[in-house]
């Protein structure tokens, strides 16, 4: 289960500070599909970066899998992320330099996964998400929804149960972002607890549930 | 090691960036054959030594060198030397090779006066009072064209002076000169070189004298026909390697060679941060994608080592090429054969302590400047 309780973070100092966000609290069930929804600069992106460890909260509590993330130190922090959380972007971070296969192999290296273990995970992992063809393929030579979705199956192959998704049909045109939150749709039924920023209502309404953030508070309707 | 697999891991990183890779493998190749050949050229010193025990099987440490360069006279510059050597008391006879115009070849011994002692082949001359204490071998070394004549071993009696042949000195093992340096009087192996003693409690071995027949242009004639390069070795060059303790040209090598390694250090300083610096976004997709702050600190270390390690690789494998071009192979291989030896053993792992060095140095502002960073700006979503 992920609880966060009056969670507040501020940028910068004096003049040039930033309420981002100011008091959020909700919690997200295992096994859940939520969307984040708000305007540009609602803090949207703030938030899912503390959720996911990339990030720290300026006040409040974060509580994942019973662990008070909040309290850990920067080191432990990190080790947290490694195995408690997959990350999806908008502009996918794949490696330009390195095959689907090896982007998707990524979180297993971090793990110290043995080669050939990582391999067979991996290639499990790009089967989910229909490009067993493509293992070899660089990035640039496939399409954005199949990039899109190596990302997703690098999200999963460290095995984490948390996937945080920041904007992730954002650089795909609607029939393949459908096809996109239909892989999403597989993964929680597999059991991960996923959390989608997005802006576009089409896709949030594929969700369990809906947050919408505005002047960095959180609530559930409108 | 725990982290054995970032290392690899970084490793691998390197060879998959092909065009940085080949970039930095130019720019570092470049930088350490500068280093190999600042290095080689200032350590002259153990060059002309390893080649010279090479050449002659002597000890150097127990070879007295002078400097024998004959300007005044270039046909008998082993007359010349005698007549240093004598003058200085160090030697009483030097022996040279000399061919008359019948074709007939004798070899004569010349005093402090450049006078004719006397005729080895047909034992004619003048009587010189040699001050050797009669019944004293001593030591000298032959060359190829009188090993039937005084094979090792053999002794040779000249007016109450006994010599012991100890060496042959081979016909492959040459030291050969610089073709367009002959004219100074440097120093050659040839066929034809007698080694005389140095009548001298310091030191062991016998002084090596060059001695030649034909006139120097012509064997430099000679040379260059047969396309060697050669290299220039004199007895000048060797006496200053030896005199260590106040030789200031030495120094001033040396201090050269210091600010060329700084220069390195400081080019790959620059380039490696360069190189980081496009290369952020790929730590943030690390980061991002479970890999510790510490991972990511070893792989830019890993990845700067290894990228200049490979340089480095180039740079002597450069270095190899350019003194296989330079020396040929062949008559000049003494020299060759050490200065190859030099680059793999002495300068093969300065250079590899000087990549990690380099490397783990010019990791620093990179990773300062990854940790000012924030990685998660790399992913911010555009709405
Ligand atoms: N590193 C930062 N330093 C200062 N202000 C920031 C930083 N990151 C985000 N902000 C500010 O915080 C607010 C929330 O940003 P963000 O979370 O990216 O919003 P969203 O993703 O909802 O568009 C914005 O006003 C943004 O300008
Ligand atoms: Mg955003």
């Amino acid at each position: 289960m992920l609880k966060v309780e009056n969670l507040t973070k501020t940028y910068g100092k004096g003049d040039s500070r930033v309420d981002a966000l100011r008091g959020i609290s909700f919690t997200v069930n295992d096994g859940e599909m939520v969307a984040v929804m708000g305007r540009s600069g609602a803090g949207k992106s703030t938030l899912l970066n503390i959720l996911g460890c990339m990030d720290t909260p300026t006040g409040g509590s974060y509580t994942l899998d019973g662990i008070e993330v909040n309290k850990l130190s920067a080191k432990e922090r990190n080790r947290f992320r490694r195995d408690h959380v997959g990350f999806v972007f908008q502009n996918f971070a794949l490696m330009g330099q390195y095959s689907l296969l090896e982007n998707v192999e990524l979180p297993l290296v971090a793990k110290d996964v043995r080669k050939a273990e990582r391999r067979r995970i991996a290639m499990d992992a790009l089967k989910s998400v229909g490009l067993t063809g493509k293992a070899d393929r660089n990035p640039a030579r496939v399409s954005g929804g199949q990039q899109q979705r190596a990302a997703i199956a690098r999200a999963i192959a460290g095995g984490n149960n948390l996937i945080l998704a920041d904007e992730p049909t954002g650089a795909l045109d609607y029939s393949t972002g459908a096809e996109v939150m239909e892989l999403f749709r597989d993964l929680q039924k597999s059991g991960k607890t996923i959390v989608i920023v997005t802006h576009e209502k089409e896709i949030a309404d594929k969700c369990d549930r809906i947050l919408y953030i505005s002047d960095g508070k959180v609530s559930e309707t409108l | 090691m725990k982290k054995l697999h970032i290392i690899n891991y970084g490793m691998n990183a390197v060879l998959k960036r092909k065009g940085m890779l080949v970039l930095s493998l130019i720019m570092s190749a470049v930088a350490f054959f500068l280093v190999n050949y600042f290095l080689l050229e200032t350590d002259r010193t153990e060059l002309y030594r390893k080649a010279f025990e090479k050449a002659t099987g002597l000890d150097a440490d127990k070879v007295f060198f002078l400097d024998v360069r004959a300007r005044e006279e270039k046909t008998f510059s082993s007359a010349v030397l005698g007549k240093q050597l004598t003058e200085l008391g160090l030697c009483q006879a030097c022996g040279a090779y000399r061919e008359y115009a019948d074709g007939e070849r004798v070899t004569v011994f010349y005093d402090a006066q450049m006078v004719e002692w006397f005729d080895v082949k047909d034992d004619r001359g003048q009587r010189i009072d040699l001050t050797v204490t009669p019944g004293q071998y001593i030591p000298v070394y032959v060359g190829e064209a009188y090993r039937q004549e005084y094979p090792v071993g053999s002794l040779v009696t000249i007016d109450d002076c006994d010599y012991v042949v100890k060496g042959v000195l081979q016909q492959s093992r040459r030291i050969i000169p610089d073709p367009s340096q002959m004219d100074v009087g440097s120093i050659y192996l040839s066929d034809y070189v007698l080694v005389a003693p140095i009548l001298s409690e310091d030191y062991e071995a016998s002084y090596l004298l060059a001695g030649s027949g034909p006139d120097h242009s012509e064997i430099g004639k000679t040379l260059a026909g047969e396309g060697l390069a050669g290299y220039r070795i004199s007895f000048g060059d060797l006496q200053k390697s030896y005199q260590k303790s106040n030789d200031e040209e030495n120094r001033i090598l040396k201090s050269l060679s210091a600010v060329i390694i700084c220069s390195v250090l400081i080019l790959g300083f620059v380039l490696a941060s360069y190189l980081i610096s496009c290369n952020t976004y790929d730590y943030a997709v690390h980061y991002a994608n479970g890999f510790q702050v510490s991972d990511i600190f070893l792989m830019v270390v890993t990845e700067n080592v290894f990228r200049l390690f490979l340089g480095a690789v180039c740079g002597v494998i450069a270095m190899n090429i350019r003194i296989g071009v330079v020396y040929g192979s062949g008559r000049a291989s003494v020299i060759r054969d050490v200065m190859l030896s030099q680059q793999l053993g002495k300068t093969g792992l300065l250079v590899l302590l000087l990549a990690l060095a380099v490397g783990a140095l010019a990791s620093i502002a990179p990773m300062i400047r990854i940790a000012r960073l924030n990685l998660t700006d790399y992913f911010r979503a555009e709405e």
